[in-house]
């Protein structure tokens, strides 16, 4: 990563899923409240896959030069069920829901509609999907997969010297069952947890503190709305970065 | 043999033999070999048997004492975890290509692009699943992740590769005899990745200096010792004096220049 700087603020480089996307998301909150630019990639429904390539890609790949010391990334990590696929024009395998931001980048600032094809359990209406998690989608390879994705990401920026943090939408290392399997705990121990956010998930966080305001309706929609993105910045992120000297 | 020195190797592809050059690396530089390589498995299953193996090993050895060798095969061999082995029905019945990544624990089945119609999934995968360029964004992925594995860990390393999987003159893979192959094949192999943003910024972010100063193995034997480095008609089996040749002549020059590691005076070929 060959970063110099030009600019004075801060860049907020952050990824993940639909928890990370919408408008009033935590990226946004953050970066408001401390004075970031900030170039938010997540996006909806996309795994763990996406989250971790876009990354490493847009940090290799930023027009924009920075020194490493005025980069800092927010990471939060989506379900290990998410998979992707790279499509090429007139695959016959895709099926419904047809999305607008699906398939999605790869590279940064790419040109073209993108490659990646995002994948989702639900989507059995697709003969790609169906067969996938019919065949070749399990807990561990899952597990082994999200965390080897995000041992691949912490020691890309830690080789690039970026302060970084980390978090899950959910609770996805809940299951003692696939955590403590052979395949999956000795990549977990490799995992620096230190650079995680002290809670479970932010659902999780947000259920347990602002049940009743962090959501719309917790009925309806299990996304924390914009009071619960502000007080997950306020009461959780940047008390984690006053206490890591992230900032 | 000095005790607590440890050769790790890994791979696919010309390993499957005692003359191969892991065996001969063990004997020049006199230390103990964790042999990790298989035939036919893929770049997925390359990593994740060093990661686990050298994780295992720091617990009780420095990582000064550890030197890792791997060579990395094409990206087409993809894997899946089966997770019911009695009851899964789309192995096919007459397969039986399970390995193991973690000791002991048999789970993991290769899937072989050269083998499409072996069995249910495999041919599955490689209708609906599989995208080429994918598979050379994931093993970059994979070779990315275990270079700063081992880099984190300061473990002295060379990789190479089996075939030249990402570069060769006209940056399009090579695979032996490109009009030996099948239509299906030779379509399944070749891949300029210079054309794809996707992958080209992985391939420029490998650290090429632990890469042995070679394509791969087989480019290697084939244009230094074109005679006596096969005994098969195709020249695509290197043989124990060509292993001997790319040991001594590649291999283990790239560890005395690299690490200043040099091969052990009481060593028995020596």
């Amino acid at each position: 990563m060959s970063i110099e700087n030009k600019i004075s603020k801060k860049l907020l480089i952050t990824s993940g899923c639909s928890f990370t996307d919408s408008g009033h998301s935590w990226p946004y909150q953050l970066a408001k409240k401390c004075d970031f630019n900030i170039d938010n990639i997540a996006l909806a429904s996309q795994g763990n896959g996406l989250i971790s390539r876009k990354l490493i890609n847009t940090l290799e790949k930023y027009p924009v030069t920075y020194q490493s010391d005025d980069v800092i990334v927010g990471v939060m990590w989506s379900g290990i069920n998410r998979y992707e696929r790279i499509i090429e024009s007139g695959d016959e395998y895709v099926g419904p829901p047809y999305l607008d931001q699906n398939p999605t980048w790869g590279v940064y600032q790419d040109k073209t509609k993108g490659r990646w094809r995002i994948m989702s359990p639900g989507w059995v209406k697709s003969e790609d999907c169906l067969t996938h998690y019919e065949i070749f989608n399990n807990e561990i390879s899952s597990m082994v997969q999200t965390i080897e994705h995000i041992l691949r990401t912490q020691w890309y920026l830690e080789f690039c010297n970026i302060k970084y943090f980390m978090s899950t939408f959910m609770n996805i290392f809940s299951d003692e069952k696939i955590m403590n399997h052979p395949e999956v705990k000795y990549l977990y121990d490799m995992v620096d947890s230190s650079k995680f956010l002290p809670i479970e998930g932010f659902y999780e966080w947000n259920k347990e503190h602002y049940s009743a305001e962090g959501f719309n309706d917790i009925k309806l929609d299990w996304h924390p709305n914009e009071f619960g993105n502000v007080k997950l910045t306020e009461e959780i992120i940047i008390p984690h970065l006053l206490k890591n000297h992230i900032i | 043999m000095s005790e607590n020195k440890i050769f790790i190797a890994a791979g696919s592809g010309l390993v499957n033999n005692k003359n191969c050059w892991q065996h001969i690396c063990k004997e020049k530089l006199n230390h103990n070999l964790i042999d990790l390589t298989e035939e036919k498995i893929g770049n997925a299953l390359i990593s994740r048997r060093v990661i686990y193996k050298v994780n295992e090993l720091i617990k009780t050895h420095k990582p000064e004492d550890i030197v890792v060798g791997i060579m990395w095969t094409i990206p087409q061999i993809q894997e899946r975890y089966v997770n019911d082995i009695k009851n899964d029905s789309y192995m096919g019945k007459t397969e039986n290509s399970l390995t193991s990544v973690v000791d002991d624990i048999k789970n993991w089945r290769t899937l072989n692009f050269e083998n499409i119609l072996s069995s249910e999934d495999c041919e599955l995968f490689f209708k609906i699943i599989y995208n080429k360029l994918q598979s050379y964004v994931i093993s970059a992925e994979h070779i990315l992740r275990t270079q700063w594995f081992l880099n984190r860990l300061g473990i002295k390393y060379f990789m190479t590769t089996h075939l030249d999987i990402f570069h060769n003159e006209e940056n399009y893979l090579k695979m032996y005899d490109f009009s030996k192959l099948t239509n299906h094949k030779r379509n399944g192999y070749s891949l300029n990745i210079l054309c794809y943003n996707e992958i080209n910024y992985l391939h420029d972010m490998i650290d090429k200096k632990r890469f042995l100063p070679i394509y791969s193995m087989l480019d290697w034997v084939q244009e230094n010792y074109p005679n006596d480095g096969f005994d098969d008609s195709e020249k695509l089996k290197p043989n124990g004096f060509a292993n001997e040749k790319f040991t001594t002549e590649v291999i283990l020059p790239f560890l005395k220049n690299t690490y200043n590691l040099e091969p052990n005076e009481t060593s028995k070929l020596n």
